[in-house]
């Protein structure tokens, strides 16, 4: 490289504070994404397990005759995240007839900016 | 021409001159800031579909919670249904309010309604409904006089549905329904 082409050009340093800059940023949306999958498939998983414990509630099953087992059914058939050792589902002989709620706070842990709390809920009801 | 990083020494430490005018610092930059608003109105549409897929299934399993509300509620009794068993409605209603969706899902007018259906062949052929029932009460329209046509309840849902980036998202507001069919006899 001649010194006549070097003074016209000069480029040190400036692809490594570019990619600085867009790779934070292209990682927080990529991990924002996967994020936002996890809350949303933890969501389905709570909506499957509510729906098929009320469903074994109303036919009466056997292992849906009382309301823990009910829960208990309910958490079996939670195919999702791990829930951390909780059972988030509680069975009621309300509205329309076998109600199974969940109630779970999804902690979304964003690395550097902090901890926040997405609060989950699924209710199914069947008779 | 070869591009000019091509000439560049890792240890070059000379010193540049008009760098401000001749360099290309940025362009990467600019790029991605042209690409970003796309790429972020792409990850709200999927958000926006997303949560429509999942009220459209809400809204289906609404309505098979209201058919069989009716199933339960009136099979036993005498029929048709819509006169003898005093709590289709109110029963179909409050099974199809229970999901997660609640309340803002209801009952599509006329519903739930009774229909008679008769096996023609291997699919259903309807007779006739509560207001006009089959007469004589059989399946002779589908040709076999010795059968009794089957009640069925028709469960009919809507559901309002809307985007949370209106305007930037595909998934426009609509109405989300579904039906389900369910035999009473």
């Amino acid at each position: 490289m001649n010194t006549a082409t070097h003074i016209v050009v000069c480029e040190r340093g400036s692809s490594a504070v570019e990619l600085a800059i867009i790779l934070s940023t292209f990682l927080a949306m990529l991990f924002g994404i996967i994020n936002i999958a996890m809350i949303l498939w933890t969501m389905a998983s709570l909506h499957y397990a509510a729906e098929t414990a009320a469903r074994c509630a109303a036919v009466a099953a056997t292992g849906c005759t009382s309301a823990s087992s009910i829960q208990s059914y309910a958490l079996s058939q939670y195919f999702g995240l791990s829930l951390g050792g909780t059972n988030p589902f509680v069975y009621s002989a309300s509205g329309c007839g076998n109600t199974v709620t969940a109630t779970y706070t999804y902690s979304l842990v964003i690395p550097v900016i902090g901890t926040y709390s997405v609060p989950l809920s699924a209710t199914a009801c069947s008779l | 021409m070869l591009p000019n990083h091509a000439f560049r020494r890792p240890t070059d430490r000379r010193v540049c001159l008009w760098e401000v005018r001749k360099t290309n610092d940025g362009n990467v930059m600019i790029e991605f800031a042209l690409i970003a608003p796309i790429l972020l109105v792409l990850i709200m549409n999927i958000l926006d579909f997303s949560m429509l897929i999942w009220a459209q299934m809400q809204v289906d399993y609404s309505a098979q919670m209201g058919a069989r509300a009716a199933y339960t509620t009136c099979s036993t009794g005498t029929l048709p249904a819509t006169t003898n068993c005093t709590n289709l409605t109110t029963k179909v209603t409050t099974a199809a309010q229970a999901t997660s969706l609640g309340t803002a899902v209801s009952l599509a007018s006329g519903y739930p309604s009774e229909t008679y259906y008769c096996v023609s062949g291997t699919t259903l052929q309807s007779v006739g409904t509560y207001s006009s029932p089959p007469s004589p009460f059989n399946c002779s329209a589908t040709g076999s006089a010795s059968t009794k046509p089957g009640d069925y309840v028709e469960v009919d849902v809507t559901y309002s549905y809307a985007p949370t980036f209106s305007g930037l998202s595909l998934a426009s507001a609509q109405t989300l329904t579904a039906k389900a069919i369910q035999r009473l006899n």
